[in-house]
């Protein structure tokens, strides 16, 4: 295909990996550079000739997915990605007009990775791409007026040691915790409770869950917040019970804000926990019972062992966006309970650090990431499935 | 005395299904009970009552003389082996046996003990440490054994327990079970929809249809006196002939059928004039150049169909205009019966009046 086609297939692949060595090495060497036009073009040719390697491994040749994907990750990091782009939309045309007239065909075992495609595109565009940006960025300098200057530094690191950062930091992770925590805890009975109702109830109650996803999240929490205002409904019900004189103070603490967070994030530790139990073959617990155990311990060591996988699945699901929230903590938080998200926010989008925003966001990545590897190695170690 | 499991009238309602009624069963000490009937019967439901997995609707379930009815699963002297055997999955072989003695608190070097001890009983000594994804089914079934086995209880409920496995495997393994239940001393109560399993196993057979227990008796009294129609027809092969009684003399009953005179030992409550069925098994019917001398019940016929299968033959003979008869012939003499007896030959039939029995149901 495409020249390469006489090449004995060893041949070939030597060839593709020399091609993107070469490759990788000059987008390397080119990167300090600012992309003038005439350096443009060659970047342009580049991208081009990845999208050609992506194109022959479609089309049948072995062992490079992984340089492909590693390459294009180095190009898009670099800020290479429309160029990258261009190139591949480039070489995927070129080989379905191929297949069209028929002069190649994809074969059978290629078909699996080609569905991966897509998605694995997408993410490599939004995800890869984009922390690549908020990587390089945040070793930079903040412009006079916003922006940035290319100036190599560490400080913006060095400045979110600070007590005050650290201390938003971990105030952020424990906030999660609990939210988690709370939600598993809420949730568990529930996805149980669903899972074991009829089976013509069932599909009832899983849009019930999910019907909060019908209204904008933001009307959702402005909803909450004028539930806990002081002259709100529950203030009103208590004083009106005369459990209280005085209304409480409900807005505008940490403890509303975990109350809106379990609100809003309940649904996503249910939804994964329900998918397991449902699959659960509940004859197993009759087997535990026979057996001698009783209601706790059919729970603790047969159906939280194989039902743990969901547990893992929905506690990942809740905490990560818990961490970096901040509409939450910015309307029922008040300025009492301030979150990372929202000193992240405030430094992109108010004082235009984006540097220190940048630095900030990949430290609390870094932190999201550590905590779910432990977690998931700590919880792992209780299955074997 | 006491029964290792006595069901008073039980009964089981699911909505508007009935799936059990009115029950009543005797099940002794130390005896291998099965439960046998086609599928759907209730059988499962039966054992799914005694195990406490289900409450029954009504009635009362009593093991080794204590009422049960209000008694959870894991409060019961029983274990039950299940069909699918439920192993745990997350659980090796040893953890799947040692679960029962864990939930008994035993100490740590007495599970050790019995669980090897339990493994060795059913022959998987070396396989402690393997997932039960990591065994074949015969294997697999066997861990399920072991864990029921392991807790000595009063009772074992075993539900198919064979069901997945392959005829020759099933075999081997009905032989096993059978030992290993005179080993351990333990009562099974044997759930099967397979006939020949039921007979070669059991020491008694409660045979169910549609809910209802029809008749409990050894493996012997079931086939040689069924007590209905549906019995003689489930448990093995059997001929049904309609008449009419027209006597009874010396112990035996007259049934006139199709214009021929039958003689057949007659049920409780035969009487004369009655509709009935009489029912004969193919083996006990004897071929015949010559009707013989011992019996009146001898007719001329004609072979219509022959079938070798190796150990028997088996013929369909018709006698006079309406009477189809299936007779089973052992073949003592090599294949010589097929060359003696050809479709078309003009030949006797004749059986003992004791082989053949009136079922007045
Ligand atoms: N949980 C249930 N809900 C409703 N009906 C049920 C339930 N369990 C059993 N039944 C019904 O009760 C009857 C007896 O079922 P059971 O499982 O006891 O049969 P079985 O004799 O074990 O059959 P098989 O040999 O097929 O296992 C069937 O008609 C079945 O549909
Ligand atoms: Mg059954």
């Amino acid at each position: 295909m495409f020249g390469m086609g006489i090449l004995s297939r060893k041949g070939r692949a030597l060839e593709v990996f020399g091609v993107l060595v070469f490759s990788s090495l000059l987008t390397f060497f080119m990167a300090g550079q600012t992309a003038e036009p005439p350096w443009r073009f060659l970047l342009g040719g580049i991208g081009l000739l990845d999208g050609f390697l992506a194109a022959t491994w479609i089309l049948g040749l072995p062992g490079i997915p992984t340089l492909i994907l590693a390459r294009a990750a180095l190009g898009l990091v670099l800020g290479l990605g429309m160029m990258f782009t261009l190139g591949l939309a480039i070489g995927l045309g070129l080989c379905l007009l191929a297949m069209a007239l028929g002069i190649a065909a994809i074969p059978r075992a290629r078909l699996p990775a080609l569905l991966i495609l897509p998605g694995a595109f997408y993410l490599l565009v939004f995800f890869a791409f984009a922390v690549g940006i908020i990587a390089v960025i945040s070793f930079l300098k903040r412009g006079p007026y916003g922006g940035i200057r290319w100036i190599f530094v560490l400080e913006n690191y060095q400045r979110a040691l600070d007590p005050l950062y650290v201390q938003i930091i971990l105030i952020s992770l424990w906030i999660a915790l609990v939210t988690t925590l709370l939600c598993l805890l809420i949730g568990y009975p529930v996805a149980y409770a669903m899972a074991r109702a009829p089976a013509r109830w069932r599909n009832t109650l899983l849009i019930l869950v999910m019907i909060p996803f019908w209204t904008n999240f933001l009307v959702r929490t402005l909803a909450l917040m004028f539930v806990l205002r002081s002259d709100g409904p529950i203030n009103g019900l208590l004083m009106a019970a005369g459990l209280i004189q005085e209304p409480v103070s409900l807005l505008f603490t940490q403890n509303a804000v975990i109350l809106g967070l379990v609100y809003g994030e309940l649904p996503f530790m249910i939804l994964p926990l329900y998918a397991t139990l449902e699959r659960f073959d509940f004859s197993l617990v009759e087997a535990a019972y026979d057996l001698g155990a009783n209601e706790w311990h059919a729970f603790r060591r047969v159906i939280w062992p194989l039902t743990l996988p969901g547990v893992l699945a929905g506690s990942t699901l809740v905490f990560i966006p818990s961490v970096g929230a901040y509409i939450t903590p910015d309307l029922l938080g008040g300025a009492k309970t301030i979150m990372i998200g929202n000193v992240i926010q405030y430094q992109f989008l108010t004082v235009r650090h984006w540097p220190f925003g940048s630095a900030l966001s990949l430290i609390l990545m870094a932190m999201v990431l550590a905590a779910t590897m432990v977690y998931l190695r700590v919880g792992g170690r209780e299955r074997v499935l | 005395m006491v029964f290792a499991v006595e069901l008073r009238k039980v009964s089981k309602h699911f909505g508007d299904v009935e799936a059990v009624h009115q029950v009543s069963l005797q099940i002794r000490d130390g005896e291998f009970f099965s439960l046998l009937g086609p599928s759907g019967c209730g059988k499962t439901t039966t054992l799914r009552m005694i195990a406490g997995f289900e409450r029954p609707t009504e009635g009362e379930i009593y093991i080794k003389g204590e009422r049960m009815n209000d008694v959870p699963p894991f409060h019961r002297p029983v274990n039950t082996v299940f069909q699918h055997y439920a192993l745990f999955p997350h659980m090796t072989v040893f953890e799947n046996v040692a679960f029962g003695l864990e939930m008994k608190r035993l100490p740590r070097d007495e599970i050790r003990r019995r669980v090897e001890e339990a493994l060795r009983l059913v022959r998987l000594t070396g396989l402690e440490n393997r997932y039960p994804r990591q065994l074949s089914g015969g294997q697999q079934q066997r861990v399920a054994l072991a864990r029921a086995l392991v807790n000595r209880p009063a009772v074992l409920l075993l539900d198919e327990p064979l069901g997945a496995l392959d005829l020759k495997l099933r075999k081997e393994m009905q032989l096993e079970l059978k030992t290993l239940q005179h080993q351990v001393g333990i009562t099974f109560i044997y759930v099967t929809h397979d006939q020949e399993e039921a007979m070669t196993m059991s020491d008694r057979i409660a045979v169910m249809n549609q809910g209802r227990v029809l008749q409990v008796g050894t493996p012997v009294e079931i086939y040689e006196h069924p007590a209905t129609r549906f019995v003689a027809d489930f448990i093995g092969e059997t001929n049904f002939l309609e008449g009419r009684v027209v006597d009874l003399e010396r112990g035996m009953a007259r049934v006139e059928i199709e214009g021929f005179t039958v003689f057949a030992a007659p049920s409780e409550g035969t009487h004369r004039g009655q509709r009935v069925t009489v029912a004969v098994r193919p083996e006990r019917i004897r071929l015949g150049a010559e009707g013989p001398e011992d019996t009146p019940n001898r007719y001329p016929g004609v072979i219509e169909e022959v079938i070798y299968i190796g150990t028997d033959t088996l013929f369909r003979v018709r006698v006079g205009e309406r009477l189809g008869l299936r007779v089973r012939m052992q073949n003592r003499d090599g294949s010589a019966s097929i060359h003696h007896y050809r479709p078309g030959a003009v030949i006797w039939v004749a059986w003992l009046p004791e082989s053949a029995r009136v079922l007045t149901e």
